[in-house]
């Protein structure tokens, strides 16, 4: 859904940056949304003070559409494993434009 | 949060409806052992009260603490020990989105909702009647996808539709690449990338 987004709204991305802290994600407040996600999923950096950063440049209704983005996703990562959703072995390619090993396919 | 979050009010108001839902009785679980299941997920020092026991506790901790470690032999080991499917479902199907709730109020700057009294009122028993274990780990209605991971239950699989509109998206609107919402579309599934990376959930 990201890379056909992004390639369908003509954005800049670099996939790599979904996963690595050192690649610019080159999307507008990409990373933002990633230091955004961080701090409240792990405790990494100051969750308000990301919080802030990110309402800055999205604006306040963008930051809290990013809290539940991240609430939604959190339910649908526990929903495919706890339900034993296979990956599609298209969906294993992407694996190599993230720069990660690519996961057991059906 | 900053003060003017005309959405943040509104996606609260809806999150009401569906923790009213969760506290209500379900295919199989009363509603107060729906919130125990929530008080366990929230606190994995909580043990659980009433019929609930060890096997529950161990689906919560895994669903809600280590989703990427649940596997085959693990929902089998559920079974053996006297979780049938269906309930592992309903199980699956409550905390998944109470941790969606609680994460959308921790990373928005609110407090978690308390939980209150459960509504009374006895488990319905509703199974989906075509609902069969093809592939993965559970019955469902067709092919188990992200989709129907709990559409073996019908009361669940509402709920599951109405909070991914909530919080993300309809099934129509996900399929409109160009459309966003308060973020633009590839910002929307950026986010959806990362917070899968910190679930090292590759789907």
């Amino acid at each position: 859904m990201l890379r056909g987004s992004a390639a369908q709204t003509d954005t800049r991305l670099e996939l790599r940056g979904v996963i690595h802290l050192d690649v610019d994600p080159l999307l507008e407040a990409g990373s933002e949304l990633r230091a955004f996600v961080d701090a409240a999923l792990s405790g990494t950096g100051d969750l308000d003070a990301s919080r802030a950063a990110l309402e800055a440049v999205v604006g306040g209704d963008g930051a809290v559409r990013a809290a539940a983005v991240m609430g939604n996703f959190q339910m649908m990562n526990r929903l495919v494993d706890g339900a034993g959703v296979r990956v599609p072995k298209a969906m294993t390619e992407i694996a190599d434009d993230l720069g990660i090993d690519r996961p057991p396919a059906h | 949060m900053s003060p003017g979050s005309d959405l943040r009010d509104e996606v609260v108001a809806s999150l009401e409806a569906e923790w009213d839902q969760i506290g209500s009785a379900g295919s199989f679980l009363t509603g107060e052992e729906r919130l125990e299941l929530v008080r366990r997920a929230r606190d994995p020092g909580h043990q659980l009260s009433g019929g609930l026991g060890a096997v529950a506790e161990d689906a919560v901790d895994r669903i809600a603490r280590d989703p990427a470690l649940i596997d085959a032999a693990w929902v089998d080991g559920l079974e053996a020990a006297g979780l049938d499917r269906l309930r592992y479902v309903e199980i699956l199907s409550v905390v998944s989105r109470a941790v969606a709730m609680d994460t959308f109020a921790v990373a928005a700057g609110l407090s978690l909702r308390p939980l209150l009294t459960a509504t009374p009122g006895e488990p319905s028993g509703d199974v989906a009647s075509d609902a069969k274990q093809r592939s993965g780990f559970v019955p469902a209605v067709g092919a188990v996808g992200p989709a129907s991971a709990v559409s073996a239950l019908p009361g669940e699989a509402a709920a599951w539709d109405r909070l991914h509109c909530v919080l993300y998206l309809s099934m129509d609107q996900m399929m409109d690449f160009a459309g966003g919402r308060e973020l633009t579309r590839p910002q929307l599934e950026f986010v959806a990338a990362r917070t899968s990376f910190h679930n090292d959930c590759f789907f």
